[in-house]
């Protein structure tokens, strides 16, 4: 998150093949967890029969079982952070496609745009009740007789008028 | 697909905002056409009057057509901002134990 409102900026592809090197790395190190258990399972090192060889055999019996846990805590670890990308990749993977198939639906529903018949409108019109032929000071070509097409134009006022 | 995901929550919302004040203005200027074109059907009379009314109504039918198109978008993009804030935050959260 960033700024006030917020935001993200995720390269999918890295998400995804950094999750990948996780596995591996989790595979690597389950490896190693069972070559530190195989020597933790090993009989007792021949040191020697005597005090300090047995010291120093159960110190490196106590190592490699410190190390035992502590590879299991890494592997553990890298467990996690690899089921937690491998999850945020394919949330937002999937927030990416349903967002895009849910607005991208919308526009498939665009009507054409239908073709409207531009003024004026022709034809024959009645005059209404009242009404006369604009006189010449109009600009209008005074016609007797309706054209067979064309416009005809009608003025309801008295006299004039400013359009 | 686009090779980021560049989401800024802000932009989104601002957009939205803008396409609905757009949504309001179109809205407005087909209420202007058709008063307009019912005005003129009023005065006029004959085949003149009822080609006004035609095109009155041709141009509500297209206009509201276009206006629930738009506003669906808005509706979806807005529902993909609110999924996308949560979606960010559940991520993040995620990393949290």
């Amino acid at each position: 998150m960033a700024g006030e409102a917020g935001s993200f900026r995720v390269h999918l592809q890295s998400l995804k093949e950094f999750a990948a090197r996780l596995r591996d790395q989790v595979q690597l190190a389950d490896r190693s967890t069972d070559a530190v258990q195989a020597i933790n399972q090993a009989p007792s090192l021949s040191l020697g029969g005597f005090a300090e060889a047995y010291a120093l055999s159960d110190r490196h019996g106590d190592a490699a079982q410190q190390l035992a846990t502590v590879l299991a805590t890494v592997v553990r670890s890298l467990d996690f952070a690899r089921s937690v990308t491998e999850l945020v990749a394919q949330r937002y993977e999937a927030l990416n496609r349903g967002g895009a198939q849910a607005i991208g639906s919308v526009g498939a529903a665009i009507p054409p745009v239908p073709p409207l018949p531009g003024p004026p409108i022709t034809g024959t019109a009645a005059p209404p009740a009242g009404s006369r032929l604009p006189p010449p000071a109009a600009g209008l070509t005074a016609a007797t007789v309706p054209p067979a097409i064309g416009t005809v134009y009608y003025a309801t006022g008295a006299g004039p008028r400013q359009t | 697909m686009a090779e980021f995901l560049d989401y800024r929550f802000g932009e989104i919302a601002a957009t939205n905002e803008v396409v609905r004040q757009r949504l309001a203005d179109f809205r407005t200027t087909l209420d202007d056409f058709k008063t307009t074109y019912n005005r003129l059907a009023a005065n006029w009379g004959g085949t003149a009057a009822e080609g006004a009314v035609q095109v009155s109504e041709q141009l509500d039918r297209f206009g509201l057509h276009t206006a629930d198109i738009v506003q669906r978008f808005l509706t979806e993009l807005n529902t993909h901002l609110e999924e996308s804030q949560a979606v960010e935050r559940t991520n993040t959260g995620l990393f949290t134990t």
